[in-house]
Formats: C-alpha cells, structure tokens, sequence
C-alpha cells in the first residue's frame, strides 16, 4: 500500500466518522433523499475544488474561480434561449479559453499565480457585473419548469451530483494516468528539478488552469440553471469552501502531493459538517468553527504523522 | 469568561439539537431560512418569531447561511430532503432573485410559504402563501412625509435636494428612493443620487461631506434612508457651517442605531422600522393562514398602533406590511413612541 | 563522437568561453577540469542547451548539429546530470526515471512505468528499490543513480555529470562511479565535471582542463599525476597544498569524558589542545559530524563530561557555545553557513554586530574594519564585496562562512566538511588560513569525510564509523591507507 493510499484511506475514515456522528441526531442522513440532497449540496464546492486541486497540484492557486463561476452564470442564463446544452458548452469552451490564456499569462510573466489570479478574481468580477448590468438575471418564469430536469433524481443522484462524480473519476483518471497530468505534478513537486529533467513547464501550467476554468464555469451554470437565475455577486463565498475541500483532501499547499480522489473525501468532510449542523439549526457562526476546527485537526495530524515517517526513514537509514 | 464563552456555545448547541425533536403537544416546526444571525437586525427577526412561534406553539428552526445565496440554496435542499413534516416555512432570501428556484421547491412541498423581507419578484406569485413583511416602498414614502411636513412648518427655503442612498445593488434601497420620489414628485427638486458603501456612520460621512461642499447653496434637503447615515449626514453639514434643521433638512426615515440626533432635533424625524416585529407579523401571517385557510387577494398595511399589536384573527392578505410609525424630532416624542407595545428605543437600539 | 570546437561565450562584457575546443569519443570518461570560475558549468550548460553559444561548432559523428534548447540537446542525445538534482521527490522513482520523457506515450500507469524502470534501475545499482515508491525516501546518492538510470533510459548517447558526487561520502560515491562505468560500457561518450582527483584518475581516460576560458588539449590521465593537473589548472606549481604542520601545540584545552549524543553509539573521549588542528575522520553518519554538533551545542550532551579550560562546559544551544567563544561551521553551507541574499560585508560582520557598534548603533567604519580585517585573512579580493554571498562561487561562500566567526575571536572552530564543493585553488588557500589561525594560538576540530584532506590538514587525527570513535593517532602515523581501513572498518569486516 502506498502512503497516498493510506492517507487516503485515513480521511475517508475522518470522513465516514464525521458523518457517523450527524446521523446519528439527522435522519435525514441516512434516507434516500437525504443522502440525494448531500450529494446535490456539494456539486458547486465539489466541480471548482477539482479545478483549484489541480492548481494547488501544480504548486499553484487559481482565487479567480468564483469570479469565473459568477461570470459563467450570467453568460449561460443570457444564452438559455439557444436551448440549454449549447449555452452549456459554450459556456464551458469559453471559460476553458479563458483559463487557458490566464494560466499562459502566468506562465510568460512568470509571476506568482495568487497574484494573477487575486487579479482576474476582481476583474472577472467586475466584467460578469458589466455583463448583467448589475442585475440578477433570470429565466423566464414560463420557462423555469424546463430545467426541472437538473433537480429530478435517480436513486440517489440528480444530473449534476452525477456530473460531479463522473468527473471526479475523469480528472483523477486524468492526474494519474496521462503524460500531462503527470507533468501537473512533477512542476508542483519540484518546479527546477522538473525543468532541469526536461518537462514543459507551460503545458502543465496552461491544462491546469485551463481545466480549473472549465470547470468554474460548469459549476456556475449548471447551479444557475438548476436556481433558474444567476447573481452577478454570487459564487463568492465557494473559493473558500473549494480550497478547505483541497486541504481536507490532502492537497498540499506546496504542490505536488495530493489526488484528486482525496479532494472528493475532503468536500464531503465538509459538506457533512455544514450541512448537519446547519440542518440542526445551530447559528451560522457553528458552522465556520466546526470547519475551521476540522481543518485544523486535519493540519495537526498531518503534521504529526509526517514527523513520525520521517524518524521512521532517518531510523531506517541509519541502521541500513 | 472562557467559561461563559463555553457555556453559550454548549447551551446553543444544545438548542440546536433539541430544536430537531418535534414536541408532542406541539403544532409542529416552522422552518425560518435567514441570511447571517451576525446582523443584528436578522438577530431582532428571528426574536420576533421565536417568540412570536412559542406563543403560537410552533417549534421553530432557524437556518442560517452567512449570506450566500448557493449555500441557501443547498439547505433547502437539504430541508426538503429531510422528509420531515413541517407546519410551514418562513423565506427571508440572501438574494431575492438568485432565490426564485429556491422558493420554487420550498412551494412544491406542499407546506404555506410566507416571504419576508424581501419583496417578492413579479411573476412568482405562485410560489409562495403570502407575503409578510416591511415595505420599502412605504419606508421612503414615510421618509418624504416628515420632510415634508418639516418644510412646511419651517420658513426657510426646501426646494433642491439630494438622496444618499444604500449601495447599488441592495433593492431596498432602489424601493427607498422610489417611494420617496413618488411622494415628493412635484414638491421637491432631486438632484442627485449617491450611493454610500454601507449603511454605517462611516461610509454615510464619506459621501455627505463630498457632496454638501460640492453643491453647498444649493441643497436644502437630505434623504439617507437610514439615521445612521442621516447622523452621519448632519455632522459633514456642521462641519461645513450649515445647521442641520435650520439651514438644511435632513430626514434618514428608518431609526438605526443612534438616536442622539433624532432627539436633539437635527434629523428632521424618523420612523420605526423594526425587525423584532417583522419577524413576529411573518409568524403571525403563517399562524394565521394554518388557522384561517385563506389569503384575501390584495394589500394590508397593518395599522401601527402604540399599545396593542394586531391580533391573530384579522385576514391574512397576500401582502401583508409592516407600518412606519413616524416618530417626531424631540427627546419627548422619541421617548413617547410605541409601536405595538415596545418603545422606539427597545425596537431601534440593537 | 562529440566534438565541440571555438565555442565562443560572453556575458555583457565579460568573455567567459573563448575559443574552446571539447571531443569525446565513444565509451570514454572525459574529465573536464578546472577551477571555480574558468568556465566548466558554461561550456555543459551550452552542450546541454540551456545557454546559448555565442560562436563555435558543435558536431556529433561528424555532422555538425544545432542546440539551441534542452529539447534540441535531448533530440541529438545528450543528457545532463546538472549539480543540483532534478529529482522531483514527491514523484515516485519510476516517474522520475521518464520524467520529461514524452515518447511512452499519452496515457501511463504506474505499474507499467514502474515495469520499464527497473531494467535501468538495475544497472545502475539499484536493482533493490521499489520503482514506486517516491524518491524523497531515498538518499541523495540514490537520487543521483536515479538521474543516471534516466540518461540510460534516453539512450543518450552524450552524457554530462556535473559534480555528481559532490554531496556524497565515499562509499556512495563507489556506486556512482560504478553507474558511470556502465554508462561508459554502453557506448556512452561521458564529460564528467568534478573537483575530486581520485575520482579523475580512479575513473576516467582523459582530461580536458579549462582555465580563465580557455581549453587545453585532452590529455590521457594514465600519464598523468596530481601535481601536474593542479598545475595545468591553477597555471602555477603549487608546491604543496597543505601547509606545514604546527612545530608544537599548546596546552590542553578542551577535554571530553566519554560523552554521548544522538548520533554516537559509544561514549567517546577526545582532548584538544591549544593551537592543534584536530581532525575527525568518517563518512556521513560515522559519528564524526555528532561530536561537532554536540559540541557547538545543536545536540544536547547526554552523558560524560566536557570541559573548556578547566571548567564544566555544557551548552544550551548554538548561543551558549558562541558565548564560551566555541563556533561552528555546518556543512550545509547554503542553508546555515552564509545569509545567500546579502553582501558579503554584512555575512561577515553578522556574528559581531556588538563589536561593530557604538552606543547599539551600527558604526560603518568599525564595520568595514572588521569585514577588510577578515577579508584581507581570508583572501576575499575587494571586487567581491559588493556581491551577495550567493553569487560567489564555492569557495569564496566558504571563505565568507568560516571568515564570519573569526571576527568573534574565537578560542575553538568546529568546522565540518570545510573543502566541501570548494576548487583546488580556493581549497589550498582556505588551508593556508585555518593553519595560520592555528598557529595564532586557535584550536580546531574539522570533520571531514575527504582522506586527503584530513591527512594533509591535521595534527591528529580520530576517526569514526558508525557513531564509534575507532582510535585517534598523530597524522605522521597515519596513511591514507590505513585511514581508510579505520574509516570502513565494516565493510571490510563483511
């Protein structure tokens, strides 16, 4: 068993745990809908943490992701009468491009991506309000039963729930299987060395950010859809959310280390947290101490394990 | 302290858990979706239906989001998935419009919806019981009132004038200066527009002492849409040698926060806006239809009487408004004010 | 088979390569030479196309190619082993082996990277280690055989190591070197860049020595010695790179009672006395390095007792040691050795800020005293005053390392590896000075795990292995046979 393995199988055990003790006071936890609106919950987090996991994999941060999302909402409600797929994939294509050209920027300028990205997370801003004229805008009431379709459940999976999983394997597959996503790794893991064996450091750098984008913007419209309406000022608070999934998740800061598959357990720690105790109908502030707490739990214990295996490897070289 | 601190948390926590267990002797749960508790006029609110709901004997669950519309979202979800059979729910959105969908599922439940707060969007009528809440609308109609009535008394000029509105983007304040303008229309000359970046002293200061230099013999009069930015409105006109109530009339017509400037007369008067009572009529509109089965098509203006609040057996309407008492500029009248049995310093000081 | 000839370089307005000329046949070991400066890592890196040349040729098999980016010198099978290694460490070793490597494919498991590593893995040595488990589990010199099995792995039909061995103690460097023979059997025409003779003579056919730029033709090693290659670099006879020992030393000094500390197995007991250069010889982890670390007060003493002219002598802490006027010198020179990012002035007057100042403040004058002081004792010219201690070389840093604690009068130097990934020039004269502060009346300990070193430098001499003091004699006893034998009395025992 590999050391990813293990502490992959550590959080998913945090993670049935964290659930474990919910469902014990919310019924909700353990019926089919219940579990069906869990899942629901976490798309929005879930499909932008693939994203910003990949970033922070690649030993970089894309903070535009809201922004994006928000973005993307306004673009994919605007184009909802081309019919709901088209405005989709346009949607999706443009964002891509548009993370494309923010990931080569960072790559050309060769500038800290949380600087660019602290950037583009205002500017982005700033267009999607200019784009909706400051206004919420809406599909037309008539229309609103059209995109029942997004909310409707099969078993315990709506399509977007779906969506995400299907993508998390797809992204995960993705990471581990393929030349460039190995490369995503190898630049986060060590920037220089990888240079000096010979690997592209654009590539890597534009997919990441790129993929981040996509899927920014898939979010914000499919959750735009599923609502019927999109805010200019949404999506805000998601970047935050995304990032804890990450950590949760084992994605180190540094880059490098971490899988996408981790990042999936860490958005469903959370989501069972927030959820449960928001559904308990404990003040809002109960849900940012008991994410935080976690969080720092997490950090501590990753902390304390590696010092365990690196006396373990020094222990273990010495005696060799 | 650390001790107190502990306890509350333990004690709340406590509450959150036993607000799940439905009481046998109860007439079920009421689901209250809320921005942020962290604003303390949404904290005035959820007292006004907590208590409002125990006197009712409804059980009620409060549900909070820290103001984020996607998160609000997935606890609806989340409630509707929990099966649970509840006697209705109250929807106060973060944002009105990114809510619709939201309110759509909370209305094919099945359970009465009363919307507060939040003037419903038209078009989705359908969606929702009825509507309970404060009028924005009114609130700025109130507003051009006092100001008016103190033109009238006083001898000085009040013609042209400002409004000092709240941040783009926050529809009360569109609803403010819409009902103030309607009301003025004709009598009074608006010549400007600003909207501050928040609805405190500080960023009410910022915009008032740009534009009473910028246009100083021009202005006669200041609309705020709060007091707090009205207080902060008369400092900038004193500290440019106007005297506010003599050379300049200035009205913020919501009470909010301090009320020195209110009592020394400097703001032209003001009105009650209070959450505590919001929160209790949106209860009382919800109890009302369980009991009435029936909404009257049509608006109500509950009556804003000093002592006694409306009772349980008037007609639910389908907008149902909250009154602005307006309150006049003295240490006298302020003290004297009541709006349905609390005075205007326990509904505006929190 | 690689032939570089006029390859011309500048930067700005200084000429770093003029007119220099580089063949390497077939299977051959090219020992590419030179002191600190003269040029080495340009002329590789234009090889390995990370720097452009400014003129000159470049042919392979005689057809003259162009290199203008790693890609292209990957193309045409070159490979470049570079000094800091490109081990990516949170990358398993397999991936690190086809790490920049885009001809497997798009798609790429682990078990079937992990499946074409080992036949490489295995000649270079490292037939026992797991293909997936990651690289930061395994030594540097490990990682470094890795790098190797890469090259095997791209077929590169060109090889550049520079300084491969260069962090590594002996016995590792005997299972480098043993890679490099491999990659030579191949087929592979190999420049190899180092500042160790024995590896020079041990390992390699010929020699090409650069010097302010310039080439010298390749000359066979076999009929070749020490002095004449130190001679060919430095351009002058260096007579002896050691200086003279101390006539006679002082008095006892310091005086340690079977002590132990992390890193040592059995209690050891040492004496040193007043203006004596103590040697303590051994690999990493001999122990060697421990009795400094203990000393200088980064481990704590954990039994026995040490004592500092005639008292009790127990730091808490590098403080404590600074205080009884005991400083040390660490080996990891970027890391603790020297601040990389500010002048060398300020490295210098870093430790003595108190004696530099008047009334707490700063007083420049007495500071450029002190730095001219040290810098005059330690051979740092003026033009390197002005830089940051990163940008000197090697040596220079080391100067600036060990030059900081003098201005601290100190009464003991604990220095480990002082020569590490230093050239034979600055080497000789950091010699020089450790020798005259000796004879000014200070004592120094040094560990080192280079045998030339410790027997030219020392007075005495004790060496280690496996966290055990072995025996301590007078360095006229002792030769670098026998050294060796006490430093890997183990392997020798297997």
């Amino acid at each position: 068993m590999t050391s990813e393995t293990k502490s992959n199988l550590a959080r998913l055990g945090l993670m049935i745990a964290v659930y474990l003790i919910l469902a014990a006071r919310i019924p909700s936890y353990y019926s089919q809908p219940g579990i069906a609106a869990l899942l629901d919950s976490a798309v929005l987090a879930g499909i932008i943490a693939i994203g910003v996991g990949l970033t922070m994999i690649a030993g970089e941060m894309d903070l535009s992701v809201g922004s994006m999302a928000a973005f993307a909402g306004i673009l994919s409600i605007q184009l909802f009468p081309y019919g709901m797929v088209p405005a989709l994939v346009i949607v999706v294509l443009f964002c891509g491009l548009l993370g494309a050209l923010q990931g080569y920027c960072i790559y050309k300028l060769n500038i800290s991506s949380m600087v660019f990205t602290i950037g583009t997370l205002i500017a982005l801003r700033g267009l999607t309000l200019v784009v909706s004229n400051e206004k919420t805008v809406l599909i037309p009431f008539e229309n609103i039963a059209e995109t029942d379709f997004l909310s409707a459940k099969f078993f315990v999976f709506s399509i977007p729930s779906a969506t995400l999983l299907v993508l998390v394997l797809l992204v995960d597959f993705f990471s581990r299987r393929t030349l460039w996503g190995r490369e995503i790794f190898a630049i986060g893991g060590g920037r220089g060395e990888a240079r000096a064996a010979g690997v592209s450091i654009r590539r890597p750098i534009i997919v990441a950010f790129s993929i981040s984008a996509a899927l920014a913007g898939l979010a914000g419209a499919l959750l735009s859809f599923r609502t019927g309406s999109a805010s200019p000022l949404g999506f805000e608070a998601v970047l935050l959310e995304a990032v804890t999934a990450c950590l949760i998740g084992g994605i180190a800061l540094a880059g490098g280390r971490g899988s996408i598959l981790g990042v999936l357990i860490g958005l469903f720690t959370i989501r069972f947290l927030v959820s449960g105790i928001a559904a308990l109908g404990a003040p809002f502030w109960m849900q940012s101490l008991a994410t935080g707490a976690l969080l720092i739990f997490v950090i501590i214990a990753e902390a304390a394990i590696g010092y365990v295996t690196r006396r373990r490897r020094m222990a273990r070289a010495l005696t060799a | 302290m650390k001790l107190r601190i502990s306890m509350t948390l333990a004690a709340s926590m406590l509450a959150g858990l036993m607000a799940t267990a439905a009481y046998a002797d109860s007439k079920g749960t009421v689901v209250v979706f809320v921005p942020s508790s962290t604003n303390p006029y949404i904290g005035q609110f959820q007292l006004g239906a907590k208590e409002k709901a125990a006197e009712l004997g409804y059980d009620i669950k409060v549900i909070e989001n820290n103001f984020n519309q996607s998160e609000q979202d997935s606890q609806v979800q989340q409630q509707l998935a929990s099966g649970e059979t509840v006697a209705g729910y109250i929807w106060w959105p973060f944002e009105n419009a990114a809510g619709v969908g939201s309110l759509r599922a909370l209305s094919q439940s099945g359970a009465p919806v009363i919307v507060s707060n939040q003037y419903p969007i038209k078009g989705t009528e359908a969606y929702w019981t009825a509507y309970a809440g404060a009028n924005d609308f009114l609130s700025g109609k109130t507003a051009a009132e006092i100001l008016l009535d103190a033109c009238a008394k006083a001898d000085a000029k009040c013609d042209k004038g400002a409004i000092i509105r709240f941040p783009a983007g926050v529809s009360a304040g569109d609803d403010r200066a819409t009902g103030f303008e309607d009301a003025v229309k004709g009598k009074l000359d608006v010549v400007d527009v600003v909207p501050t970046a928040g609805f405190l002293e500080d960023e009410g200061y910022k915009v008032a002492a740009q534009i009473i230099p910028a246009r100083k013999g021009e202005l006669t009069w200041l609309y705020t849409q709060n007091d707090s930015l009205a207080g902060a409105a008369a400092q900038a006109a004193r500290e440019n040698g106007l005297t506010p109530g003599k050379d300049i009339f200035i009205v913020g017509g919501t009470c909010h926060g301090d009320s020195k400037h209110v009592k020394s007369g400097e703001i032209a008067g003001t009105a009650i806006q209070s959450g505590y009572w919001e929160g209790w009529m949106a209860m009382q509109a919800l109890g009302k239809f369980v009991v009435q089965g029936k909404v009257v098509d049509g608006e109500s203006y509950l009556e804003g009487t000093p002592d006694a609040p409306p009772s349980d057996a008037d007609p639910l309407y389908k907008y149902n408004f909250l009154p602005n008492p307006a309150v006049a500029n003295s240490q006298a009248a302020y003290d004297a004010a009541k709006l349905w049995g609390k005075t205007a310093d326990q509904l505006c000081n929190f | 088979m690689l032939r570089m000839s006029g390859i011309v370089k500048s930067y700005g307005p200084t000429r770093v390569l003029e007119d220099v000329d580089l063949a390497v046949e077939a299977g051959e070991v090219m020992a590419l030479m030179g002191e600190n400066g003269a040029g080495k890592s340009t002329l590789v890196k234009i090889l390995a196309g990370i720097e452009p040349a400014d003129g000159g040729t470049i042919s392979i098999d005689g057809a003259t190619v162009s290199i203008r980016s790693p890609g292209h010198a990957q193309a045409a099978g070159i490979g470049y082993v570079a000094q800091e290694l490109s081990i990516v460490e949170s990358l398993s070793v397999a991936e690190n082996v086809f790490l920049g490597d885009e001809t497997l494919g798009f798609f790429r498991s682990a078990a079937s990277l992990a499946r074409r590593a080992k036949p490489y893995l295995a000649r270079v040595g490292l037939d026992h280690i797991d293909p997936l488990s990651l690289a930061e589990e395994h030594s540097v010199a490990e990682r470094q055989l890795v790098e190797i099995a890469r090259l095997l792995s791209r077929k590169a039909r060109i090889a550049i190591l520079d300084e491969p061995t260069a962090a590594l103690s002996e016995t590792e460097i005997v299972r480098v070197k043993a890679a490099v023979r491999t990659l030579a059997a191949e087929g592979c025409a190999i420049i190899y860049v180092t500042h160790r003779m024995p590896e020079v003579f041990d390992l390699t056919q010929k020699v090409t020595v650069l010097r302010n730029g310039k080439s010298f033709p390749a000359v066979e090693t076999a009929g070749l010695s020490i002095g004449d290659l130190i001679e060919a670099m430095l351009g002058r006879q260096l007579g002896q790179m050691f200086p003279p020992r101390a006539a006679h030393a002082g008095e006892e000094i310091l005086r340690l009672d079977a002590c132990r500390a992390s890193g040592l197995k059995a209690p050891v007991s040492l004496s040193l006395r007043r203006g004596e250069i103590l040697a303590l010889a051994g690999q990493v982890g001999s122990g060697a390095g421990a009795v400094l670390r203990m000393l200088a007060g980064v481990t704590p003493i954990q039994s026995g007792s040490v004592t500092l002219e005639g008292s009790a002598y127990a730091p808490s802490g590098i403080a404590g040691s600074i205080a009884r006027k005991v400083l040390y010198c660490s080996d990891d020179r970027k890391r603790d050795g020297i601040f990389a990012v500010r002048s060398v002035p300020e490295n210098l007057s870093a430790p003595a800020l108190s004696a530099v100042s008047r009334f707490g403040l700063l007083s420049p004058a007495l500071e450029g005293e002190h730095v001219t002081r040290i810098a005059r004792q330690f051979g740092l010219g003026e033009r390197f005053l002005g830089r940051l201690a990163g940008n000197l070389s090697g040596g220079n840093q080391q100067k600036v390392a060990l030059g900081k604690w003098i201005g601290l009068d100190p009464k003991i130097l604990l220095v480990e590896e002082p020569t590490r990934g230093v050239d034979v020039g600055a080497r000789s004269e950091i010699y020089n000075n450790l020798r005259n502060l000796a004879d000014e009346g200070l004592s120094i300990i040094f560990a080192s795990s280079d045998t030339q070193e410790v027997l030219g430098l020392a007075d005495r001499i004790a060496s280690f292995f496996h966290g055990e003091l072995v025996r301590i004699c007078n360095a006229d006893d002792v030769t670098a046979e026998s050294l060796t034998r006490d430093v890997t009395r183990a392997s020798e025992a297997a």
